[in-house]
């Protein structure tokens, strides 16, 4: 079975990530990562696979060198997960604490496959910007979006 | 009923808002608070819920922070909703999602907390579209990519 790691990023990132799973089903070995403060991401799970946590890489209103803390701290955590995981494949909707794991994959030889939110219609997250220029498969999920990013490919929306 | 709902994060500014509104109101008001600190005088309030579910279930209108998953939740719900934009978030990313929804009519978009008591007191008197997803193979184009690596 094909081990993927999961990124559930809270709120809707999670919801959407979670309906994704449901829609690729049980034939697949899942982990997931969340961040450490996440307190509803994990009753939502229906295929269950072994959780993992993290902080985040940056904060509401953070400052260059705090940001720049944080995101190494996040690394720090990030990169245990995955030798401990070792996944085929990296599936994530966002937010920021799907970045540095996804980097760290990438250079691991890792699939990277990224669904910027729906919530973007005419402009790329900062996360997704970033997931733009790693991810193997990069989703968006309005057709607005698809003209900005010629190498996205739009299949319809989760939500 | 009204129910209120914040998400997983907190939006202290709007809970304020409706509690300060709430003794006008002639109908039952029930806030989520999420892990705001303000903490409600005049309503029925909680953190969290496992599922909100049946709040939305009872609830005639819902007020609700701009997040997608709170959003989607209440449209697939068929609730008429009024989205307040939680302008503190990173990136203002419910700017763009609440513009696209507000001007097709499937939600009513309150940019400003200063707007919320009239639209909120006229929220009984429109009438909304119906929000119907496009179809999704994002499944599919995983699993095609999927069955090459094996």
């Amino acid at each position: 079975m094909i081990k993927i790691l999961v990124i559930l990023g809270e709120g809707g990132h999670t919801t959407q990530m979670l309906k994704l799973v449901g829609l690729l089903g049980p034939n697949y070995d899942y982990s997931y990562l969340m961040p450490s403060h996440d307190r509803t991401s994990e009753a939502k799970i229906k295929i269950a696979g072994p959780i993992y946590r993290a902080s985040l890489p940056r904060g509401k209103s953070s400052t260059l060198l705090t940001t720049l803390k944080l995101s190494l701290l996040c690394s720090i955590q990030e990169l245990s997960i995955l030798v401990q995981v070792r996944p085929k494949v990296i599936l994530s909707a966002g937010a920021g604490i799907a970045v540095p794991i996804s980097i760290l994959g990438r250079l691991g030889g890792v699939k990277i496959i990224h669904v910027e939110s729906a919530s973007r219609v005419h402009t790329l997250s900062v996360t997704g910007k970033i997931m733009y220029r790693i991810a193997h498969l990069f989703f968006v999920q309005w057709e607005s979006l698809k003209k900005k990013c010629p190498k996205a490919v739009y299949a319809g929306r989760l939500l | 009923m009204i129910f209120v709902t914040v998400g997983t994060s907190d939006f202290d500014q709007l809970v304020e808002a409706i509690d300060h509104l709430s003794p006008a109101i002639d109908d039952q008001i029930i806030i989520q608070i999420g892990n705001g600190e303000y903490i409600p005088r005049n309503c029925e309030h909680f953190c969290f819920a496992p599922s909100l579910d049946s709040y939305y279930d009872k609830a005639d209108i819902v007020v609700a922070h701009g997040g997608l998953g709170t959003t989607m939740e209440v449209l697939a719900k068929r609730k008429k909703l009024l989205s307040v934009e939680n302008t503190t978030c990173v990136d203002d990313h419910q700017t763009d999602i609440l513009g696209v929804l507000d001007k097709k009519r499937h939600l009513i978009w309150c940019r400003d907390l200063d707007d919320l008591p009239s639209l909120l007191k006229n929220m009984p008197n429109v009438t909304l579209e119906p929000y119907n997803p496009p179809p999704c193979k994002i499944a599919e184009v995983i699993k095609d990519l999927l069955g090459k690596l094996e």
